[in-house]
């Protein structure tokens, strides 16, 4: 796990959270710290939306505790938080102008005039909406209301920002530039800034750390590189971006740490064997990445036989599904321009790998793995 | 293709016929209201002295402050209670029971509700507590079926409202009692504006229930009823003419509050 | 967008206030009145209509039947079918009228629908004791029907337009034709044109495509709007009255004749359970249909 960079501001401690049958936060424990944007990921139901609002306020954990500056807030309600949220639909007040929205968080401080005018002055320009403060939430576009949300969160300077998928009603295009810009944002103002999504690409742009969750609990959290090169479960490594999975079992030998699965042998790092907890026979997998698998000609002396199945052109990539002797199929992307990039379905090629590249990962599914034939 | 234009037409025709056959009346009062002779069908010029013999009337005024005291009253209870159970409806609870109980007081016959408040008024108010009937249990007898309406008309504008904002509210600082006087209740404002008119316009209209209740008090709708009763003269027509053209008003302000944004 | 919550969270009164407490003070008031107000007094003429006549009028608390076997006598039950004929004649004469205007105002683009609506159940608001008397004036003997088509000699003699079962169905379709039309409207406006679409493009005909989809799925309207007319219809007194002369009484007559004139309450609480029961009978019927509506609706639509 990637150690926060800062001091912590909050820690998350084994919060647990029901709702009649469901589970939605299984002793969840983490850390967020100051100057860190900060991701919760995972697919819908894992319990990312729950923990944002156990943050803010407006869920009570069943128990644990939520700790700011050593002090338990997690029944405190949310109008004395010092955390503030934007939420996914913006849930701005329609029978006020954009001003009047933005400094009501400073009016409830008490906060007057002429201070109150220049902090959403201050606000608004920050998020280049300076000069519409007079106007209906009504009659502005998507963006700019996500804006006005925007700096109505930040203009009370909480400890943390709290955004729940703020991109999901945004077009392709610009999903891509709020990433950008979102990311700018909070290195400018310096707020942690902790993000619902479930989007892995979204988390990977934006996040300088992010928790990944599923089913109430979080798999694993850490920097996005590491997310990606080192998944740590089957789920991460098939979550984040796309993944080849081999499930096997671990054995020990004289020749070190190998995956058996499908009648082969795959050599593992035997340090990373030992940090997943993996024992000798426990049922893992491999995870490889498809731009990890190298293609080479049929008659090379290295990596193991296949035959093209699949071709998807992709434009950048091309994306090939190749069948390896006794069965298994991988996926393999190359690049264009690259050699390999003009493959047909029926060549027979060989395919190779990096033993570093080869992950080994907890096998956190229910299947069985393949026994060898 | 043809088929479709021509039963397009035939509906459109139904259509006009059909609010003919609702207005016509009203406004053949509306005409005779200004006739001077008063016979339907001896026109005896534009003549305003049927509203005048009304402005002259004692008895009719008196019924008309009685009616409007009535409707103020029963409306801002009503508007009051029924708010509360707009909301309280729409957020704390999914019982469909309760959604369907919401109905009775709109659906049940007002003869029964009238004679059943009869029944409870005589025996708790005249029996036990030795009260005499009057505007006051007039009042009482409204704001049961107002509250249905103004809750069914203020729940509308609930459903178009993000509760999201409620959430944004405290999260920004606000206690639930500031958040509920400064964001939700100026959002659903319309709507209990709307509901209210609405509540207004029914009581005072209202008849059966007030002619049960009222004991010996007189309320305008009552006092029509015995006009009515002693034979048709042209004072009906000019009233009539009023009180539609008051609740026509009414509903329009009302349709237009409620629709209009916070 | 979506729904973000698994379980009904209580969005106003996180934290401060308990969920019950909120939900006493929001339902309460309203459920309140309705127990003293609605409840109880209903509840009370049940009672009295097992009661018996006190000697001057009032009500002795004697448990008793009778009341009950008085309104079977040949007297009542005539008067009781004449009112369930009448109200069920409106209803069927403002089904069929209202049906082709609900069915309009619902086909015209979206932005005249209200519009038409509002034109439509404007009447209804104002007073129904108003719109009854329109009907004296134009219906009497003298009235503006009668008289040009006397003055015309197209006639001799007036036509009996008042006092009779003519004039009440008349009157009852009159002022209560705007409740049909409202929920016809609400269930038209509901099926989506692509189902009609749907239909003709499978190559049935307008006529087959409104038979077989679009009346079956506004049943739910066709059954809201006649216990709209016909429930209240059948506990009006008003109409009969004013239109009928007095000659021709429903039952709404009929119980307030017990109350205000023959003093004879717990006879008039009986006829009273007997329209509840009607009505009651008639929501439940509803209900069911409505239940039975709502599953298949559930299982048609792509966005279930």
């Amino acid at each position: 796990m990637t150690e926060p960079i800062g001091a912590a501001i909050v820690r998350v401690e084994e919060l647990r959270k029901e709702f009649g049958a469901v589970r939605a936060l299984d002793r969840v424990s983490l850390e967020i710290a100051e100057n860190e944007f900060f991701a919760l990921l995972g697919p819908s139901g894992c319990g990312k939306t729950t923990l944002l609002r156990c943050l803010a306020g407006f869920e009570r954990p069943d128990s644990g505790r939520i700790l700011l500056d050593g002090r338990d807030i997690a029944r405190v309600p949310p109008y004395r938080r010092p955390f503030n949220m934007m939420f996914q639909s913006y849930a701005l007040f329609p029978h006020m102008s954009v001003g009047e929205n933005v400094g009501y968080g400073l009016r409830q401080e008490r906060v007057r005039e002429p201070e109150l005018g220049r902090r959403v002055a201050d606000a608004l320009d920050m998020v280049q909406l300076g000069g519409l403060a007079r106007r209906r939430p009504h009659q502005l576009s998507g963006g700019q209301r996500q804006r006005v949300a925007l700096a109505r969160a930040l203009v009370k300077r909480p400890r943390l920002l709290l955004l729940d998928e703020p991109l999901a009603a945004l077009d392709r295009k610009l999903r891509g530039q709020m990433q950008l810009e979102l990311k700018r944002l909070q290195a400018a103002v310096g707020i942690s800034f902790v993000i619902v999504t479930h989007d892995q690409e979204e988390a990977l742009v934006m996040a300088d750390r992010a928790a990944i969750m599923d089913r109430g609990r979080v798999l694993q959290l850490d920097a996005p590189a590491e997310l990606y090169e080192r998944p740590a479960t089957r789920f991460v490594a098939s979550f984040i971006g796309e993944s080849n999975l081999v499930p096997g079992r671990i054995s020990f030998g004289e020749a070190g740490a190998r995956l058996e699965a499908s009648g082969r042998a795959f050599a593992l790092d035997a340090g990373t064997v030992r940090s997943r907890g993996l024992r000798d026979g426990d049922r893992a997998a491999i995870a490889i990445r498809p731009e990890r698998v190298g293609i080479a000609a049929p008659d090379a002396e290295i990596g193991e036989p296949a035959e093209v199945a699949e071709v998807v052109y992709l434009g950048s990539n091309r994306r090939y599904t190749v069948r390896l002797a006794g069965g298994p199929e991988l996926v393999v992307r190359v690049q264009a321009g690259q050699p390999g990039d003009d493959l047909v379905p029926g060549d027979r090629v060989r395919v190779h790998w990096p033993t570093e590249h080869a992950v080994v990962v907890v096998d956190d599914t229910t299947e069985e793995p393949e026994e060898d034939a | 293709m043809r088929d479709r234009s021509l039963a397009r037409g035939w509906l459109a025709a139904h259509f006009g016929l059909v609010l003919l056959f609702l207005y016509a009346p009203v406004a053949v009062l509306a005409v005779l209201s200004f006739n001077a002779s008063g016979q339907p069908f001896a026109w005896g010029g534009f003549s305003l002295r049927w509203y005048e013999s009304l402005v002259g009337n004692a008895t009719i005024q008196q019924a008309v402050v009685a009616t409007v005291v009535v409707g103020i009253v029963s409306t801002l209870v009503a508007t009051v209670i029924g708010t509360l159970l707009a909301i309280g409806l729409e957020r704390t609870t999914r019982s469909s029971l309760l959604d369907a109980g919401v109905f009775v007081p709109m659906i049940i016959p007002d003869i029964v509700l009238a004679i059943a408040l009869l029944s409870f008024y005589n025996l708790v108010f005249t029996g036990i507590m030795g009260l005499g009937l009057g505007l006051w249990s007039v009042i009482l007898s409204h704001v049961v079926f107002s509250i249905a309406f103004v809750a069914a008309i203020v729940r509308t504008r609930l459903r178009h409202f993000d509760a999201s904002i409620e959430e944004a509210s405290m999260d920004l600082g606000a206690t639930p009692v500031r958040t509920f006087f400064g964001v939700t209740l100026p959002v659903i404002a319309p709507g209990v504006i709307a509901g209210a008119l609405i509540a207004f316009t029914l009581s005072i209209d209202e008849f059966v229930i007030a002619f049960f209740t009222a004991g010996t008090a007189v309320t305008f709708p009552i006092r029509i009823y015995s006009m009515i009763r002693f034979g048709v003269t042209p004072e009906i027509n000019a009233i009539a003419t009023i009180v539609v053209a008051v609740s026509i008003v009414l509903v329009f302000v009302s349709q237009r509050v409620g629709r209009e944004e916070p | 967008m979506g729904r973000r919550r698994t379980a009904p969270a209580p969005s106003v009164g996180a934290g401060a206030v308990s969920r019950w407490q909120l939900r006493l003070f929001l339902l309460g008031p309203a459920l309140a009145w309705w127990l003293v107000f609605l409840v109880l007094p209903v509840g009370i003429v049940l009672g009295y209509s097992l009661f018996e006549r006190g000697e001057f009028g009032g009500v002795v608390p004697n448990l008793t039947l009778d009341n009950y076997g008085r309104a079977l006598d040949p007297l009542y039950t005539s008067v009781l079918l004449n009112s369930l004929r009448m109200a069920a004649l409106a209803t069927v004469i403002a089904l069929v009228i209202g049906y082709p205007v609900a069915y309009f105002v619902a086909t015209r683009p979206r932005r005249w629908r209200t519009p038409l609506l509002i034109l439509v159940i404007l009447p209804f608001w104002t007073s129904f004791l108003i719109r009854t008397y329109a009907w004296i004036v134009l219906l009497n003997r003298e009235g503006l029907i009668n008289r040009p088509l006397l003055n015309a000699g197209i006639i001799g003699e007036p036509l009996p337009l008042l006092n009779n079962e003519f004039a009440i169905v008349l009157g009852l379709v009159y002022i209560y034709l705007p409740l049909m039309i409202l929920p016809l409207y609400a269930a038209l406006e509901r099926i989506s044109p692509e189902l009609r679409e749907a239909s003709t493009d499978l190559g049935a005909s307008p006529v087959r495509t409104f038979l077989t989809v679009t009346l079956p799925l506004s049943s739910t309207g066709i059954a809201a709007g006649a216990i709209f007319v016909f429930v209240p219809s059948l506990g009006n007194f008003i109409v009969p009255e004013l239109l009928g002369g007095g000659r021709h009484p429903m039952i709404g007559n009929l119980i307030q004749g017990q109350f205000l004139r023959a003093r004879d309450w717990p006879f008039g609480a009986a006829l009273a359970a007997g329209l509840i029961a009607i009505t009651v009978g008639l929501l439940l019927v509803q209900a069911w249909l409505l239940m039975r509506e709502r599953r298949r609706e559930s299982g048609a639509t792509a966005d279930a």
